[in-house]
């Protein structure tokens, strides 16, 4: 059981860098649009899946939460690009960025648990 | 800026990354039963830390080092999505300085840490670079 749910994390975190990575190509600006969406949308994703899926589906929750939303979201990168903005004097950008991915990803989550649960 | 397409290497090592990524991240966040979410705080600060250190001395990583540490595993390791479901859930609990505390410490340590990190490293680099 728990190597399944292992292979269901590590197949999970790598469709998910995958899909981070692909929307980083697919979205190119230089404000960090790719990074902000793919927060938002994993944690709507996560939320609904938390709130949709009982706890004995361990492995899909496995799969889709820890493995997929985890690694489709990410905090360093977000922090990383926050500093960057505000190093190349972007002071304004840098703190509507980190505050708007705060905000809209809780919402985000909010929204994820409200529409499920 | 031109559209440069992701080729099958560097897919392969984005997905290694994220895949040993999210497996450390759940290795550390088990068995954990606590009211403060500590393992995602410390994972991210962590890991935002490690990308930090990862940028500002990439010109001494192999070409695809980029995608296998800093995409795949500091990117896949580090997660905003349960972050912000801890978050709401202190919310939820009417537990308003717990979810302050869940959003500030991380994001502002992170900040700070990460800041004062690429600097010097940067120097060094250019320093060895010369």
């Amino acid at each position: 059981m728990s190597l399944l749910v292992a292979v269901s994390i590590g197949l999970g975190g790598a469709i998910g860098a995958l899909l981070r990575a692909l929307t980083g190509r697919w979205i190119q600006s230089s404000f960090p649009w790719a990074t902000f969406l793919v927060n938002a949308v994993g944690s709507f994703i996560l939320a609904a899946a938390y709130a949709a899926l009982p706890m004995e589906s361990e492995i899909v929750r496995a799969f889709i939460g820890t493995g997929l939303c985890g690694a489709l979201t990410t905090f360093s990168t977000f922090i990383l690009d926050t500093v960057i903005l505000a190093r190349s004097g972007m002071w304004k950008r840098a703190l509507l960025y980190l505050a708007g991915t705060l905000v809209v990803c809780c919402l985000a989550s909010l929204a994820g648990f409200y529409l499920m649960c | 800026m031109h559209s440069s397409r992701l080729s099958m290497i560097d897919a392969l090592y984005i997905g290694l990354g994220g895949m040993v990524g999210s497996l450390l991240r759940w290795w550390v966040g088990m068995g954990f039963d606590g009211a403060f979410p500590i393992p995602t705080l410390m994972i991210n600060v962590l890991g935002a830390a490690a990308l930090g250190v990862l940028y500002a001395s990439q010109h001494r990583l192999h070409p695809q080092g980029k995608y296998l540490y800093m995409v795949g595993f500091c990117g896949s390791f580090t997660t905003v999505s349960l972050f912000s479901l801890e978050t709401i859930q202190l919310f939820q609990q009417g537990d308003w300085l717990l979810a302050s505390t869940n959003v500030l410490v991380p994001v502002l340590v992170s900040v700070v840490i990460v800041a004062i990190i690429i600097k010097p490293i940067e120097k060094s680099v250019e320093r060895r670079l010369k």
